[in-house]
């Protein structure tokens, strides 16, 4: 009994010093782990926590220890006295049967020092129980440690663990303790951890390595073994404890933010941007090759990471530099504050400058990032344009036509001078406006002009244009304005031209307006002189074959009543000869003097104007010729609009329907059909005689309206004159319109069409019609 | 006896009038109505003085002048047009040396007379019968 007590005294020393060192060995190791890795918050974090429960244990465990010890000692006394008792048991009890005194007061020494011993045994009994139950609470304590640890003795046998660690290996700590790591680990394993505890226990002191760990749920994690070894009272090596610290999961992170690096760097790299970053206190944090190309920076200067020597050469390259500086130094001072501006380089460099503070999500600051691009060539490039541009708005100012330009959006960009003299609007009031604003002055209110139809088809053009041309994209027009500027009516001769960038994307119009109100009016005098011309020249052709026409049988009876005359011996018959002889120099004379007529030229008269209704001249013309029609039995249809009347040379319009009617009748088969229609536009008569006979060849086409051209050639028909169409032309002519023949061809018919002007002016009346 | 005289024109009227003119002058005339005919006449042996229409059908005065003188038989006579045109002609470029004398119709037969008179005694001396 009493070597049991000694033995629970031995241990619960050894507890205490074992627990005193493991102690001291985890502060160690929890020290040590925080200096490498300084980072990782939630480890330093269980290490402190784990430094101070073991701080408290030991303390607990201490003073259990030194209560323990002070009761081993006097229980090693009482011990001695107990043995000495107990050798001197047999006298004592010899004594006692003796009744002796002595052995009486032994007795009640003995029975004192047991009632002594029955105390100590009790206390002892409590520091054990004392014991275990720190025990208890120092495996509590390192099962609530998250990462696995173990302790092993001098051999490798393994010790102890806490809970991490039984999950980790997958085994229970009884199946744990005693056993080697070879017993535990898979093979290739446990003999590592063998060799790396074999080199702990050679060079005793601390170890730590990193290694890839199979877990017990089959995974691998990357685990970092914090190892120290322990060692007895008298430093003779005892075990070693181990702590793993998975850190697969930061591993994955710094993997995973050295990518980001990467990708950051190459980005910044990559930008055609030249970049710089400075923290809160001017230092650089990262700049790119590009910041250094553009800014020129030697490379010493960057080396430092200091901003101000940069800021400084930097600063040296600026052309208003004391501004430049004024504005980074507002900017550092005003920290949430962004920037964008150009600035301009002594070398003749124009950099747009861009810089945004670094914040957090909660706004706090860390510095700022300064970016800057070369838009050198761009602001070249927008100078060119500019200059183009105002190269192209001088030209267009000083062409002499009305000439204005609009963008992609029908906004007038350009308005010259010769326009605001022809409108009257300033370049004020049209600039920078769309919505049309340029037909105003044309028609007195919004709406598409020539400019706008680019790109439409014909016929929408034709709507409000004639003498429509397109070249290319280019469109050439003409119409008229009936009342320009409140004034008189306008002619009015535009091109109109899409712009296009280098692309070839649209980007505006470009339209001239010329006046051509005065050629206009030339162009017509001119026809009408032309015209009038040409009426005395066919008149004079036509009296020149009247004349020879007369002649040929005026010279029969100029030979033969003579002759007549000479033989008639009758006198009264002889005067009647005489009379006829007289009649034919008279008709002679007659010939000369249409001959001499002919040779004048007569003008259009507007005395003789009438107010015409086509239909009922048709009318009075197809019962002129209706006998012939009846001879061929043709059939004659007038399409003509009952309701078109205006004014003209009846007398001629009669004649002209007469030569194509008759025409018509002449070149009709047997049963033919004829048709006339006409119809009006505005001032202008639009007429057709169709016929379906003989036809014409496309080489006569032109040439029938010529004088004394006949298309059989034959000058011995006397039906032909030859003169018919030439007069129709000569009538459309004074009536300001033009004459074409049509035909598909030989036999297919012919079909002649014309148009008529109406003559009427504001100063000339016309006579009802007949 | 031999015609002297011979009339070139399209119109029958002013042949048949002219025709009957000179019968009642006891002339003998010979009347071609083209070209062709005035061709035959000439090369059957006419010769003397040729009165000839300008304006004809197909073949005018003065192409039928251009025929006599391609055809070589020009010679020995005398041609004198008829025109009824007081205005240049223009066919009749290069041709003129051909042509002695113009009369304008309707022409006056005394006029026609002293011009016929005229010629025949160009070309024979002899002047022309009274029948």
């Amino acid at each position: 009994m009493n070597q049991n007590n000694t033995d629970k005294y031995l241990p619960a020393a050894e507890l205490a010093a074992g627990i005193a060192e493991l102690e001291g060995l985890l502060t160690r190791l929890s020290k040590g782990d925080t200096a490498l890795r300084a980072t990782v918050n939630s480890e330093n974090d269980i290490f402190a926590g784990l430094k101070t429960l073991f701080n408290q244990l030991a303390e607990h465990i201490q003073e259990t220890s030194d209560y323990a010890h002070e009761m081993a000692i006097g229980l090693c006394e009482h011990y001695d006295t107990l043995s000495r008792i107990a050798s001197g048991d047999f006298a004592a009890r010899a004594t006692m049967d003796s009744g002796n005194e002595v052995v009486g007061k032994l007795g009640e020494l003995i029975n004192r020092e047991a009632d002594v011993l029955t105390g100590a045994i009790s206390r002892a009994q409590r520091a054990e129980e004392e014991k275990q139950s720190q025990l208890q609470l120092l495996q509590t304590l390192i099962d609530t440690i998250p990462s696995p640890v173990y302790y092993k003795d001098s051999k490798g046998c393994y010790l102890g663990c806490n809970k991490a660690f039984e999950n980790s290996v997958g085994l229970s700590r009884d199946k744990l303790i005693g056993k080697t790591a070879l017993e535990i680990w898979p093979m290739e394993q446990g003999v590592l951890f063998q060799l790396r505890d074999k080199e702990l226990f050679e060079s005793p002191g601390e170890q730590t390595y990193e290694e890839t760990v199979l877990n017990s749920d089959g995974t691998q994690r990357e685990i970092v073994f914090n190892k120290a070894t322990f060692h007895n009272e008298d430093g003779s090596l005892r075990g070693l404890v181990g702590i793993m610290l998975d850190i697969t999961e930061r591993k994955r992170a710094e993997e995973s933010l050295a990518v980001q690096n990467i990708l950051l760097f190459t980005q910044q790299e990559a930008s055609i941007d030249g970049i710089l970053v400075v923290d809160e206190n001017a230092k650089i944090l990262s700049y790119n090759r590009r910041f250094v190309e553009i800014m020129d920076i030697p490379e010493h200067l960057l080396g430092t990471r200091e901003d101000e020597p940069v800021l400084k050469h930097v600063t040296s390259r600026i052309v208003d530099s004391e501004k430049f500086l004024q504005k980074v130094k507002y900017l550092y001072e005003h920290r949430h504050e962004s920037c964008r501006d150009e600035i301009f380089l002594r070398n003749g460099n124009t950099l747009d400058r861009y810089t945004v503070p670094l914040l957090d999500a909660d706004g706090r600051y860390y510095g700022r990032l300064w970016s800057f691009r070369d838009i050198t060539e761009r602001k070249a490039a927008e100078e060119e344009a500019k200059n183009a541009y105002q190269q192209l708005q001088d030209i267009v100012e000083f062409l002499p036509d009305a000439t204005f330009v609009v963008d992609k959006d029908k906004q007038v960009i350009a308005w010259n001078r010769a326009i605001e003299i022809m409108t009257g609007l300033k370049k004020d009031e049209v600039i920078g406006k769309g919505d049309y604003v340029y037909s105003i002055p044309f028609y007195g209110e919004k709406r598409p002009i020539l400019i706008d139809l680019i790109d439409e088809d014909l016929d929408v053009i034709s709507r409000n244009y004639n003498a429509i041309k397109i070249e290319g994209k280019t469109l050439f027009a003409e119409t008229f304005v009936p009342s320009f500027q409140n004034g008189g009516s306008r002619y009015f001769w535009g091109t109109a031209t899409p712009l296009f960038d280098k692309q070839g994307n649209q980007v505006g119009g470009i339209e001239s307006i010329r006046d051509i109100t005065e050629y206009r009016q030339a162009e017509h005098e001119n026809i009408r002189l032309e015209s009038q011309l040409h009426h005395a020249r066919m008149l004079e052709s036509l009296m020149i074959k009247l004349g020879h026409d007369l002649r040929t049988p005026l010279t029969p009876l100029t030979i033969l009543l003579p002759l007549i005359g000479k033989r008639v011996e009758d006198h009264e018959l002889k005067k009647l000869v005489g009379i006829c002889c007289k009649s034919t120099i008279a008709m002679t004379k007659l010939a000369d003097k249409t001959q001499l007529l002919g040779s004048i030229s007569s003008r259009v008269n507007p005395d003789k104007l009438e107010c015409v209704n086509l239909f009922m001249l048709v009318e009075r013309t197809l019962g002129d010729n209706a006998d012939s029609m009846v001879q061929k039995d043709i059939t004659c249809r007038n399409d003509v609009d009952q309701t078109i009347a205006f004014p003209a040379i009846q007398d001629q319009i009669t004649q002209l329907f007469d030569n194509l009617i008759s025409n018509a009748i002449k070149y009709s088969p047997q049963n033919g059909v004829i048709r006339i229609s006409a119809e009006q536009q505005d001032n202008m008569v639009s007429v057709t005689v169709h016929d379906d006979g003989i036809g014409l060849a496309p080489e006569h086409l032109e040439r029938i309206f010529d004088e004394f051209y006949k298309v059989d050639e034959s000058r011995h028909d006397l039906e032909a004159s030859g003169l018919g169409l030439s007069i129709c032309k000569r009538i459309v002519h004074n009536h300001h319109g033009r004459i074409w023949a049509e035909s598909p061809g030989i036999t297919r018919g012919t079909t002649i069409k014309f148009t008529l002007n109406e003559l009427c002016t504001d100063n000339c009346s016309v006579k009802e019609p007949k | 006896m031999e015609a002297k005289v011979m009339l070139v024109d399209d119109e029958e009227m002013i042949r048949e009038s002219v025709e009957l003119f000179f019968q009642s002058k006891g002339i003998k005339i010979l009347t071609a109505s083209c070209c062709d005919d005035c061709l035959d006449h000439l090369e059957t042996g006419f010769r003397g003085v040729i009165l000839m229409d300008v304006m004809m059908p197909d073949i005018n005065g003065w192409g039928t002048i251009r025929k006599i003188v391609e055809n070589d038989l020009y010679e020995g006579n005398i041609i004198v047009m008829l025109t009824a045109l007081n205005a240049p002609d223009n066919n009749m470029e290069g041709l003129q040396e051909y042509v002695s004398d113009y009369l304008t119709k309707p022409f006056n037969p005394d006029e026609l007379m002293e011009i016929l008179r005229y010629y025949f005694s160009l070309l024979n001396g002899s002047e022309p019968s009274n029948g």
